[in-house]
Order: C-alpha cells, then structure tokens, then sequence
C-alpha cells in the first residue's frame, strides 16, 4: 500500500466516524445544532502529512509521479462535486425559501461543516478507487 | 485517469525476466519509483511520463523504444 493510499484511508475513516458521531448525536438528542458537535472530529484529518514521516526519513521512495497524479486527480473530483453541491444547495433555497430568505450563522456553520465532510470524503473515497483500479482489481 | 487505452504497450515484465528476474523492488528502485507503479505499469493501468520512461529505460540500458511501444 502507497502513502498516499494509506493517507486517504486515514482520512476516509476519520470522515466516517464523524459522520457517524453527527447522525448517533442527532439520534440521542433530537439538536441538529448540537450534534455538529461531532464534526469536530474532522480535525483529525489534519494529522494526515504525519502519515509516513519515518519512510521519508529513511530516504525511501514513498510518493512518485502516479502518486501526484492520482492525488490531483482525488481533488479535482471532490472540488467538481462541491461545486455542484453548493450550485444545488443555493437554488434549492432560493426555490424553496424564497430570493428574500435569510441564512443564519447556524446554518452558514453547518453548510461549511457539511462542505469540508464531502470534499474529504469524495477526495479519500476517489484516491482509493483510482489505486483499486490501477491494481487490476 | 492515467489509462492507455491499449494505444502505449511495453515490455517491463519481458525485460525484468531477461535480466535475470530482476524484481519489480529493483526496478522501482533504479527507476526512482514506487514498486506499486511497476505493477501497474506491468498491468498497462498506467502510462508514465516522457522523463519515467526514459528512466526505466535507462534501468534495462536500452532505449525508450525497447521498452515502449505505440500503436496509433
């Protein structure tokens, strides 16, 4: 396994877990508010770059020119599919709430939350599919 | 994403066999890649670069064109 695959199933796992940790908190409290308590966790996915740190040290080659291209590639997935998702998000409001509506700052920080949750995932879930595939598999 | 579509053909295998089974750690070592880019290199998955295929070349000590070949 690459480093990079190995990376985007850490972030792919910690994606999971906060997604499951938002819907158990929903389900025990009934506070949508609350429960984006647990996107929290996605901090997490920050700790990514640690992933490796001693094969590089060690002068391996852990990342070459497939790698960057199949990790490009992850992103301008994810990115293409925010994009459609924010396009989608913004006329349903405008249909179903009106030109005039306004958004809270509530909502502003779900929206943003739910936002960071999908890119990290299409990403991760898109880099472990290309190496799947390139596998043969 | 990095297909070939059957056009770029080599062969990697074939010469790893000849060069007394020299294994794919080896070459991904000579090449400065990772061992997973030989295999899918091997299993046409992926098509490298014009600088990659020169060094795999250069790992083998033939030209690009031994290794390399395309079928319009």
């Amino acid at each position: 396994m690459t480093l990079i695959e190995k990376r985007a199933w850490f972030v792919f796992a910690v994606c999971l877990a906060a997604a499951a940790t938002v819907i158990l908190l929903y389900w025990f409290t009934r506070n949508a508010r609350g429960s984006m308590a647990g996107c929290g966790l996605l901090g997490l996915s920050g700790a990514e770059p640690l992933i490796g740190l001693g094969r590089q040290r060690r002068g391996e080659v852990i990342m070459d020119e497939r790698d960057n291209a199949i990790s490009l590639y992850g992103a301008k997935v994810a990115f293409g599919t925010f994009w459609v998702a924010l396009v989608a998000a913004v006329m349903g409001a405008f249909w179903i709430k009106g030109e005039r509506a306004t958004v809270t700052l509530d909502t502003l920080a779900m929206a943003l939350m739910f936002a960071f949750l999908l890119i990290q995932t299409v990403r991760s879930s898109t880099i472990l599919c290309l190496y799947r595939w390139q596998r043969g598999r | 994403m990095g297909g070939n579509n059957g056009a770029i053909s080599n062969r990697i295998r074939r010469l790893r066999f000849d060069r007394n089974e020299m294994t794919q750690e080896d070459l991904a070592r000579k090449a400065g890649v990772t061992r997973q880019t030989i295999i899918a290199l091997e299993a046409a998955k992926y098509t490298p670069s014009l600088e990659l295929a020169f060094r795999i070349a250069k790992a083998f000590g033939v030209g690009v064109e031994e290794v390399f070949e395309y079928r319009a």
